[in-house]
C-alpha cells in the first residue's frame, strides 16, 4: 500500500497557501527526491505524510489510512521524518538513551528495545558514542543519530529533509551509503536542495520538482534535471555533466544532453572526435 | 506558549499608534498600571486591598478600541486568548484558597474577578505597547532616557529573539511528535514532563545562539567606543504631547475618582437586581 496524495491544498495560518493542488504517489521500495526553491513547499508536503500538518483540501493516504483521521504518533509508527537540523531534537542524556527515544513512545519492550539500539549503533557506526553526550557530537555524528532515532523503529518510509546541510564531502558519501542500505528495507523520500550529491546515486531517484506549492515535474532524474526550462523554474544549477554537453551542442556538435553519468558522457565526446571504445 | 510568544511580537503596520513615540507608548502601559493600582489603594487608609471589579473591568475594556486603532486587534485578541489559562489560574487558586477558610461569598467572588482583569488590563496594555513599538525603537527610547547601552542591546536581542524562540519551539515540537511524542496523553504531571524532549533542545539552542552572537559581536568590535552616538534621535511631536496629556490626565482623574466617589460593587448589584427580578 503507497502513500497517495490527491489535489491536496494546506493554508497556513497567516494565509499562505503552502500546497496548491498537489498529487502524488509514493509506492514501497520507492526512492523519491523531492527539489525546488525555497519556500516551494517541500517540507510542509513531507509533513502532512505523518499528519504533523494536517492538510486543508484533498487527501493524503498513508497505507489506506486517511492522515486526518489518525494521530501523528500513529502514522509516524509508517512515516519516519528526519527533521532538517539534529539540534532541534537531540535532548537525552546519552545516545543510547537518544535512539531508544522513540521506541519508548511507541512502546516497545525493553529487551527488543536493547537489540534494536545495539543494531542502530553498530550500523550507523556510532559504537563508540553510546554514553556520550548527543549534544557533545559533530554536526555529521548528531546527523547520524537523528537518523538513526528514526530508523531504529523501521518505519515503512522514510523521509529526509535536507539531510546533506552543512555536510562535507566524505559525510555525504557516508549518507549515501547509509541511504543505499535503507532502501533495501524502506521507501525513502529526500528534500534536497543538493543536485550533484541526487545524481550520484545509483540506481537513480525519481525526481519530483516543486514550486510555488506545486508539483511542476514527476519523473526520472535524467529526464528532469537535465530540462534546462524546469530547472530554471525550480531555481536549480543543472549539473556539470550535462551542463558540459549542452555547451558542447551550442558549438554544433550533435549530441545528446539527457545524461547525468560522467562516464556515459566521456564516451559520446570520445565518439564526438571518432574515438571508440 | 508558543502562541503566547509569537503574539507579543511587533507587527510593522502604518498606524497612528506606530507613529506615536516609543517613549509614549511605554508611558501609556505604565500608566494604565498606575491607574489600575489606584484603585487597588485603598484612599484613607493607603493600604493595598483588592476589592472591585468594575475599575478593572472598565480600563480591560478600553484598551479595545486602542487595539484596533493600532491595526493589531486581531494580534491582541490571540495574545489575550494564550494569557487567558493563566487568568484562570488566578480565578481558579482564589477560589479554591477562600472556599477552604469558608468565606467564599459574592464579595470574594467580585474580588477574585477584579484580581484577574487586572492582570489582563496588564497584559493588554503591554501587549498594544509591543505590537505597535518595534525592538530597535524601544531600545532607542531607552537608551535615550539614560538607560545604559548594553542594556538596551539585551532588552532588544531578547525581544528580537522571542519570534525565533517560538518559531524553534513549534520545529522541536513537530520533531517530537514524529518520533512518537504525545504530548497531550495523560495527567498534568505526565503532561509536565513530557514538555522535557521539547525544553532542553529550546535552552541548548538559546545558550548556543547567544555565544554565537557574542562572538560575532566582538569581532566587529562591540563596546569599543565608550561614548556612542545615534543615528536617529526621537524627538516628540505634537501628537505625542497631546497622548502624554491625556494619559496624565486619565490619571489624574483616576486618583480624583478613587479620592472622593465610591467606586460600586458590581457582582452583588447584579445578584440584587437578579433576586429583585426572581
Amino acid at each position: 500500500m503507497p502513500i497517495v496524495l490527491e489535489d491536496v491544498w494546506y493554508t497556513y495560518p497567516n494565509g499562505v497557501d503552502a500546497l496548491r493542488g498537489v498529487s502524488l504517489t509514493i509506492r514501497e521500495g520507492d526512492f523519491v527526491v523531492i527539489m525546488g526553491p525555497n519556500g516551494a513547499g517541500k517540507t510542509t508536503l513531507v509533513k502532512t505524510f505523518n499528519g504533523l500538518i494536517k492538510h486543508t483540501r484533498g487527501q493524503v493516504l498513508v497505507d489506506g489510512t486517511d492522515t486526518r483521521q489518525a494521530t501523528v504518533a500513529e502514522l509516524a509508527r509508517k512515516v519516519g521524518l528526519v527533521f532538517q537540523n539534529p539540534d532541534h531534537q537531540l535532548f537525552c542524556e546519552t545516545v543510547e538513551d537518544e535512539i531508544a527515544f522513540a521506541l519508548r513512545n511507541f512502546g516497545f519492550p525493553e529487551d527488543e528495545i536493547r537489540e534494536r539500539v545495539d543494531w542502530a549503533l553498530r550500523t550507523f557506526g556510532l559504537e563508540e558514542y553510546r554514553d556520550v553526550s548527543p549534544l557533545a557530537l559533530s554536526g555529521g555524528e548528531k546527523k547520524r543519530v537523528a537518523i538513526a532515532s528514526v530508523l531504529v523503529w523501521e518505519p515503512k518510509y522514510l523521509v529526509l529533509d535536507e539531510p546533506t546541510l552543512g555536510q562535507d564531502h566524505a559525510q555525504k558519501e557516508v549518507l549515501r551509503e547509509l541511504i543505499s542500505a535503507i532502501l533495501k528495507k524502506a521507501s525513502v523520500v529526500m528534500v534536497t536542495h543538493d543536485i550533484e550529491f541526487v545524481v550520484d546515486f545509483r540506481p537513480r531517484p525519481r525526481v519530483v520538482l516543486m514550486a510555488g506549492g506545486r508539483v511542476i515535474a514527476d519523473g526520472r532524474a535524467e529526464d528532469v534535471l537535465t530540462d534546462p526550462a524546469l530547472l530554471k523554474q525550480a531555481c536549480l544549477l543543472r549539473p556539470q555533466v550535462p551542463e558540459v554537453l549542452s555547451n558542447l551542442r551550442d558549438l554544433g556538435f550533435e549530441i545528446r544532453t539527457n545524461v547525468l553519468d560522467l562516464l556515459e558522457a566521456r564516451d559520446l565526446i570520445l565518439s564526438l572526435a571518432g574515438v571508440r571504445r | 506558549m508558543s502562541s503566547l510568544l509569537e503574539s507579543l511580537a511587533f507587527q510593522r503596520r502604518d498606524s497612528l499608534l506606530h507613529r506615536l513615540d516609543p517613549r509614549v507608548k511605554l508611558a501609556y502601559a505604565i500608566i494604565m498600571i498606575a491607574i489600575a493600582a489606584v484603585f487597588c489603594v485603598d484612599p484613607v487608609s493607603l493600604r493595598w486591598e483588592w476589592r472591585y471589579a468594575l475599575p478593572y473591568i472598565v480600563l480591560f475594556a478600553l484598551q479595545a478600541p486602542l487595539a484596533v486603532l493600532g491595526k493589531v486587534g486581531r494580534l491582541w485578541l490571540r495574545t489575550l486568548r494564550a494569557s487567558l489559562p493563566l487568568a484562570l489560574l488566578i480565578v481558579g487558586t482564589n477560589l479554591l484558597v477562600t472556599w477552604f477558610y469558608g468565606r467564599l461569598d459574592i464579595y470574594e467572588l467580585e474580588r477574585i474577578v477584579g484580581m484577574a482583569f487586572f492582570f489582563l488590563t496588564l497584559v493588554a496594555s503591554f501587549s498594544i505597547f509591543t505590537l505597535t513599538t518595534s525592538p530597535d525603537d524601544l531600545s532607542l527610547a531607552l537608551e535615550q532616557m539614560g538607560v545604559p547601552y548594553w542594556f538596551c542591546f539585551i532588552f532588544r536581542a531578547a525581544l528580537r529573539f522571542t519570534p525565533l524562540m517560538a518559531r524553534e519551539a513549534r520545529i522541536t515540537m513537530d520533531a517530537q511528535r514524529a518520533r512518537g511524542l504525545e504530548l497531550d496523553k495523560g495527567g498534568p504531571i505526565a503532561r509536565a514532563k513530557r514538555y522535557v524532549p521539547i525544553l532542553v533542545p529550546l535552552i541548548v539552542n538559546a545558550v548556543r545562539r547567544a555565544w554565537d552572537m557574542a562572538e560575532a559581536m566582538e569581532s566587529r568590535a562591540w563596546g569599543a567606543a565608550r561614548k556612542r552616538t545615534s543615528l536617529y534621535v526621537l524627538r516628540l511631536e505634537g501628537r505625542d504631547y497631546l497622548a502624554l496629556c491625556i494619559m496624565v490626565f486619565a490619571l489624574i482623574m483616576a486618583i480624583y475618582i478613587r479620592m472622593f466617589f465610591g467606586v460600586p460593587y458590581l457582582l452583588p448589584y447584579i445578584a440584587s437586581i437578579l433576586g429583585g427580578l426572581l
